[in-house]
């Protein structure tokens, strides 16, 4: 048998009948729960739920009623009002002529107003042109003492100006000179201390070249006197690793072992301003006018000594021969 | 009929015994049917389309309608029958004799004689399968219900009660083969 023949047997399958009794007792049988005639569930039902729809239509109703009625009482309302205002408005063209009347006297008084403040103001006027009146003689009286100052002063300046400017301009370029000098030593005690520095590290034996003790050095602008100007412009702003022994505006006389020597010698001078360095890192000044010292060379130092009094700076140099 | 059934239903809900009264002289032979091929006597199945019908008042108000009322009323038949099953050892179903006098007592498309002992030695088959092979059968082709509403009624799924017919195919396939030999040589 293949699936055709099976499935059309199956769907054929005789059907068992069942007696007519059966159907008499399951007919008998029926019990239908919770079934209510529509009486006793119209009973059952809230009667807010059975009158509803008569409730919903007289709410609805009442409602219009009631709006009607609002309505009607603010229309009687508005007529009353109405009434009011026509019989008060029956005044009216009494009321802007009157009102007409008071524009032209509000506008009279504005105009009065408007006079009265032009007349203070020409009064005003009439008094400054017053005092103008008197002001071109006042400008010529101060033109002719402003001229009489100025002829003054061109007398005064041709008599003896010249040497009030010249002397300050002496005195300004003195102070700066003072000034740069004082620099120089300053820059001097700085090298001093550096070459004694490097001596410390090195036996006590000095340097022959500034450029080795650059570590010892803050910066080479101190290895230039400020009144040499034309190095100043050309090496004070140089780095160390650009800075060459010969671009110092200092002369070294130093020896390798100078640290040793006593007295001081001279380990470096400045030629512009006569400073100069000693071994044990002092500086002195001499004065170029009446010099305190003189330089004297002995086994290849040079040393600071105490000049003649009297002597000039060529006779320290150069001592007269006895 | 299923339309018929639904309004009928509707109308028994609302209190009407007419209706229920049309509803049991609509459905109460398939039920019955349904029921004695299952239960195997004539006394329990009239006992148990009782009880069906008496569950279907009882239920009727929690009908939701979300099947037919034929639908729902075989998932009431089936579950009286499981329940009756559970508190009962089933013995031997319907004897070989029932099948015979059921065929010879009711029309039958068969033509002949050895279609018809074909088709008794077939729904013999039918009995041999387990159970729910079986209800899946008698619900599908006894009681003519589509596979959605066996589905519905099983509480399984369509795609479950396909391959339950499919087994149960196979398997009467096989029997006949088996014994397909022995009639030639008889």
């Amino acid at each position: 048998m293949n699936d055709t023949t099976i499935e059309k047997l199956l769907f054929h399958a005789p059907k068992p009948l069942a007696s007519p009794d059966l159907l008499k007792r399951l007919q008998a049988d029926i019990v239908l729960p919770n079934v209510k005639p529509a009486a006793k569930a119209r009973e059952g039902q809230n009667p807010l739920r059975r009158w509803f729809p008569a409730l919903g239509f007289a709410v609805f109703m009442l409602s219009c009623a009631i709006m009607v009625a609002v309505q009607a009482s603010w229309s009687t309302k508005l007529k009353t009002e109405n009434t009011t205002l026509r019989a008060t408005t029956a005044d009216l063209p009494k009321l802007r002529e009157q009102h007409t009347a008071l524009e032209q006297a509000q506008a009279e008084h504005d105009e009065l107003v408007q006079l009265q403040k032009d007349n203070a103001e020409l009064h005003s006027l009439q008094a400054e042109v017053a005092q103008l009146r008197d002001l071109p003689a006042e400008i010529q009286r101060l033109q002719n003492e402003n001229q009489r100052l100025a002829t003054a002063a061109n007398s005064a300046h041709k008599s003896g100006g010249d040497n009030f400017f010249d002397d300050a301009a002496q005195q300004l370029a003195d102070a700066k000179a003072r000034a740069e000098r004082i620099q120089c030593v300053n820059n001097m005690k700085q090298v001093g201390l550096a070459f004694r520095i490097w001596a410390g590290d090195h036996r006590d034996k000095f340097p022959t070249s500034l450029v080795v003790m650059s570590n010892e050095l803050s910066t080479p602008k101190i290895l230039v006197c400020p009144s040499d100007s034309a190095r100043q412009q050309q090496y004070a702003s140089l780095r160390f690793g650009e800075f060459q022994d010969n671009m110092t505006s200092y002369v070294l006389t130093v020896q390798p072992d100078d640290e040793s020597a006593n007295p001081p010698c001279i380990i470096a001078k400045c030629p512009i301003h006569h400073n100069y360095l000693l071994s044990d890192g002092s500086v002195q000044q001499v004065n170029l006018k009446n010099p305190a010292y003189r330089e004297v060379q002995k086994d290849g130092r040079w040393y600071l000594q105490a000049a003649e009094p009297g002597s000039t700076w060529n006779d320290a140099i150069n001592p007269p021969a006895k | 009929m299923s339309d018929a059934a639904d309004i009928l239903c509707e109308r028994a809900r609302k209190g009407d015994l007419f209706a229920a009264s049309e509803l049991v002289t609509l459905f109460y032979q398939r039920i019955f049917g349904y029921l004695r091929r299952l239960s195997g006597n004539d006394d329990d199945a009239a006992d148990l389309t009782q009880k069906t019908f008496a569950r279907t008042w009882q239920s009727l108000e929690s009908y939701k309608q979300r099947s037919s009322f034929s639908t729902w009323l075989h998932g009431i038949a089936h579950h009286v029958y499981l329940d009756w099953r559970r508190k009962r050892t089933l013995g031997d179903s319907q004897s070989d004799e029932w099948w015979e006098a059921q065929s010879d007592n009711t029309p039958t498309p068969f033509e002949n004689a050895a279609e018809r002992e074909t088709a008794h030695q077939l729904y013999r088959w039918v009995d041999e399968l387990d159970e729910e092979k079986k209800q899946t059968v008698h619900l599908h082709y006894y009681q003519n219900l589509t596979l959605n509403e066996t589905a519905d009624v099983l509480g399984v799924a369509a795609s479950t009660v396909k391959y339950r017919l499919r087994e149960a195919l196979d398997y009467l396939r096989r029997r006949s083969a088996e014994t397909e030999p022995e009639r030639k040589v008889v």
